[in-house]
């Protein structure tokens, strides 16, 4: 029987890609002190809960534009559980050189809370790494056939993906107290100014993206797909601020108005991970 | 032809397996360990702090006194505000304070005051959480 197993050398670099992808995307979460105090203030039930959704986004992430795109499921279902367990390594590794982690005096739910909050972005990281950081030209191709699929399974590619970047991009600032400020402090007017101006982001992003999409020669298709993933780009980027918020605990005995708030001012930033992002983790 | 040989290159090699099983056992470890604790969570947890203190004096503070904190409860302890103070006669005759930004659920956390006259002079020395509030 003839096997062709993958080369060792080459899983090795694709190790290395992602591990210097983890610490990349990552490393403004690790150094985010709101981060480590979530550490020990989230229940364990949340910590369960982000795992499962960052499992179910590595899964995303891994199906629409990971290293291998277009391998089977069961290929995705194993890269993205390596993915987690680099991505709690990395992050129990650099918290114990940060001294944020320490093995003598510190109890083992404060250890795995600082650690496996941080391992959820490093994991992200790592999975966008690996897929980024050296994509070979042959995977290329089949990424370029890849992307002439339905127009829905285009839409549910770019929602995965748009949700991934507004994740890394948002959840890089959600745990600080500038977005509670932010919120409080803004008029009613600036919010809307705020919301006004992530639409426009989002349309950049997605007007200057769809000009080299399939439809690039329809342009009444070309403007009902910007229109439309200009909207859900945003509307992608508000939930996962929503998501990030939530998790942070920021909406605990707060007002709707403020809560709603928050959500628009983080989502200035969220949108941009949602669209530019979504080009750039590509 | 590429999608054959896509699924050929797909084959995983030891190191491979390797990183997956280790991956497989402490993500499994993880959620182990906190299901357990989750299921394990008490309704409506609250902080649990007692105070420690003891004289730790050292050349060139010798009015030192270490202060150690421990939150025994199920819920983390936000500023938390340690206050040591003398009294002589019944008349507090000086106070310092200790301030924490966190004290962790189950944790434990130290730090030290300094008083300006020997609190040795004083009839005792009394050390009490102010205040804390909820993460």
């Amino acid at each position: 029987m003839l096997t062709n197993k993958r080369p060792v050398q080459k899983s090795l670099r694709e190790y290395g890609q992602g591990i210097i992808g983890g610490l990349l995307f990552s490393f403004p979460v690790l150094f985010t002190m709101e981060v480590w105090w979530t550490g020990f203030s989230a229940t364990p039930l949340q910590l369960l809960l982000l795992m499962l959704a960052t499992y179910l986004l590595l899964l995303g992430y891994n199906r629409f534009a990971g290293m291998r795109a277009g391998t089977t499921w069961r290929s995705i279902f194993i890269d993205s559980v390596e993915e987690m367990g680099i991505g709690i390594i990395l992050s129990f590794l650099v918290m114990l050189v940060l001294n944020r982690v320490r093995l003598d005096g510190m109890t083992l739910d404060e250890i795995m809370g600082k650690t496996i909050i941080e391992a959820m972005a490093v994991s992200i990281g790592v999975s966008v790494g690996t897929a980024q950081l050296g994509v070979a030209n042959g995977e290329d191709e089949s990424r370029e056939l890849d992307e002439q699929g339905s127009w829905w399974s285009m839409r549910i590619s770019l929602l995965v993906l748009g949700l991934c970047g507004a994740i890394i991009v948002g959840g890089n600032v959600a745990p600080t107290e500038e977005v509670v400020v932010l919120a409080i402090e803004s008029a009613p007017f600036h919010i809307l100014l705020m919301a006004l101006l992530s639409l426009i982001i989002s349309l950049i992003a997605v007007y200057y993206s769809a000009l080299n999409g399939p439809d690039k020669g329809n342009s009444r298709q070309r403007n009902f797909n910007v229109a439309f993933d200009t909207c859900l780009s945003y509307l992608v980027a508000l939930a996962a601020s929503a998501m990030c918020l939530w998790f942070f605990g920021r909406f605990q005995n707060v007002s709707f108005f403020v809560a709603f708030s928050q959500v628009i001012v983080l989502g200035v930033i969220s949108t941009l991970g949602a669209s530019a992002g979504r080009m750039l983790i590509r | 032809m590429n999608k054959s040989k896509r699924e050929d290159d797909d084959d995983k090699n030891v190191l491979e397996w390797g990183v997956f099983g280790f991956s497989l056992l402490l993500i499994s470890a993880v959620v182990i360990y906190l299901g357990y604790k989750a299921y394990m969570a008490e309704d409506n947890p609250k902080p649990e702090l007692e105070v420690f203190y003891q004289h730790d004096p050292s050349e060139k503070e010798p009015y030192r006194y270490h202060i150690t904190v421990e939150n025994k409860g199920k819920e983390t302890a936000e500023e938390v505000t340690i206050q040591v103070w003398t009294e002589t006669g019944g008349k507090e005759v000086e106070s310092a304070e200790l301030q924490l930004p966190f004290a962790p659920k189950e944790s434990m956390r130290e730090g030290w005051v300094l008083f300006k006259d020997n609190p040795a002079n004083a009839d005792t020395i009394y050390v009490r959480v102010k205040s804390y509030k909820k993460p």
